[in-house]
């Protein structure tokens, strides 16, 4: 027990800490002020026809999106819940998180150029639904991952502790995935065959809450008639995300791995693997449902 | 404050928004006194210039982009800004001996246009008894970051004197992530968590003799 405890602990020492008790916080917070000032004076720049104006503010949204991401934010916490509940590959999890940070500034330009340009609203509706609805469905998206996190570790640990170690072969289910890394290519068609809808369920559940930041900077070159420079600014502001997410990614995955070696050296690693992924996927759905709960949804 | 930004900051607390304020605001700070009494607040207010940007797009405002406005589109942005909603009380906390006084209706409200930036300023009365208080300016849901300039301006006290200490982020933000993170007892504090205090500067106020 004392291993899933500690990775109990270890997941919470991870969510506490991102974004939390270190000095990122004060870092972050200087830094956000000092980009959205400086996007400021770069779309003035940029409206003016001065050179170079159009990099400078693409590279401040960059900034900003990193600066933004390095607070707690919900993105992280899908991907990195994601990674420490599962067995997936590094490269895997970090494309993962690119493509939802990606996904999130797309759903930022369509949701206000749908509205704009379809029903020409102004920004105080735009952000209202953003806030509301879109919220809503992401969280809820979250909780689905967490439970089905929960769901699949509950089974294999429920499969796992009547049957002795190697019996599975005689349990007429062909495919065993309650045995970890044990027979590596099941476990890895396995993986294959479910990743396709996983990676969209993970992808659309960041992607649909887009950040306001973005929606801030759409509106205001919108207004400012110089719509492209925003819509980039966007993407690049998801890849300044992404950097910040794709670090959390790595990280989960590497705290994953640690705890799977050390749990191969004793008895009962499935049963570790699979109470990782109850706790993990517990974790996720109870912050899911925390935050619907928070909007009164619940 | 203008209506919509309070509209944010209650719709922006479901998100995690609230980690990260979207308008940051420098707050100066005049602390009147009458016979060691305080007895009213100045404070000017500057955005930010992306949020004034924003806001002066928003309204149509300032379209060479210059930084300066005609005296009617002044006009309009005041109007706007110094439209402060029902419910929005003024992000202005005084407390004396651990009590928070009542703030009167605010008086002598302005807004000027600098530099791309907004600035809003108004006094607010307050009626204490002599000797020391505690002065806070913060937007509860932290939608707002106030940062106060220093020095705070003491002004028709010789006696009492105003000391800054800067919030603790660090411990502001473990508070965030603990409601983020934990799960919460109370309904209603899950719907007006008040972090923005923990991010709040604290001006304190000692009176000596």
């Amino acid at each position: 027990m004392l291993i899933p405890v500690a990775a109990l602990l270890a997941l919470a020492v991870w969510l506490w800490g991102y974004g939390g008790a270190d000095s990122v916080a004060r870092w972050a917070a200087a830094g956000q002020r000092d980009v959205q000032n400086a996007m400021a004076q770069a779309l003035r720049a940029l409206r003016q026809g001065q050179p170079g104006a159009l990099a400078t503010l693409w590279g401040l949204c960059f900034a900003y999106g990193f600066f933004h991401a390095a607070g707690p934010g919900h993105g992280k916490l899908v991907i990195g819940g994601y990674g420490v509940g599962r067995r997936v590959p590094v490269l895997r999890l970090s494309v993962l998180a690119l493509l939802s940070s990606l996904g999130q500034a797309a759903t930022a330009v369509i949701l206000i150029y749908s509205a704009v340009l379809l029903l020409g609203w102004g920004r105080e509706q735009v952000q209202s639904l953003s806030d509301g609805l879109f919220e809503a469905l992401s969280y809820g998206a979250v909780g689905l991952i967490g439970l089905w996190l929960l769901w699949r570790g509950a089974r294999k640990l429920l499969r796992a502790t009547p049957a002795d170690a190697h019996d599975h072969a005689h349990d007429g289910e062909g495919v065993c995935d309650s045995c970890g890394h044990v027979h590596g290519p099941t476990v890895a068609e396995a993986e294959a065959v479910r990743s396709l809808p996983e990676a969209l369920a993970l992808i659309g559940a960041v992607a649909i809450r887009p950040c306001t930041g973005a929606l801030f900077l759409l509106i205001l070159t919108w207004r400012l008639g110089i719509d492209w420079a925003g819509i980039i600014g966007a993407f690049i502001m998801g890849l300044g995300t992404a950097t910040v997410t794709v670090a959390v990614a790595i990280a989960s995955v590497l705290f994953r791995e640690s705890t799977l070696m050390q749990a191969a050296a004793g008895r009962g690693t499935a049963r570790a693997l699979a109470l990782v992924e109850v706790l993990a996927g517990l974790t996720v759905a109870l912050l899911a449902a925390q935050l619907l709960m928070r909007q009164g949804l619940f | 404050m203008m209506r919509w930004v309070l509209g944010l900051v209650c719709a922006s607390w479901a998100g995690l928004a609230t980690a990260h304020p979207h308008l940051f605001v420098d707050a100066e700070v005049e602390l009147v006194f009458e016979n060691d009494r305080l007895t009213a607040v100045r404070l000017v207010w500057t955005y930010d210039e992306f949020f004034s940007l924003l806001l002066t797009e928003d309204l149509g405002i300032d379209d060479d982009l210059d930084g300066t406005l005609t005296r009617g589109e002044l006009s309009t942005l005041s109007n706007a800004v110094l439209d402060w909603p029902e419910g929005y009380v003024g992000d202005l906390y005084v407390t004396q001996a651990g009590q928070q006084l009542q703030l009167g209706a605010r008086r002598d409200a302005s807004v000027a246009f600098e530099d791309g930036q907004i600035v809003e300023s108004h006094t607010r009365p307050v009626e204490a008894a002599p000797g020391d208080v505690t002065v806070k300016v913060y937007d509860p849901g932290y939608y707002t970051a106030y940062t106060v300039v220093t020095p705070v301006t003491v002004s028709g006290s010789e006696a009492c004197a105003a000391q800054v200490t800067r919030a603790d982020l660090i411990a502001a933000t473990e508070r965030v992530d603990e409601l983020l993170y934990a799960m919460p007892q109370d309904q209603a504090e899950m719907f007006f968590p008040e972090v923005g205090e923990d991010f709040a500067d604290t001006i304190t106020v000692t009176c000596g003799g």
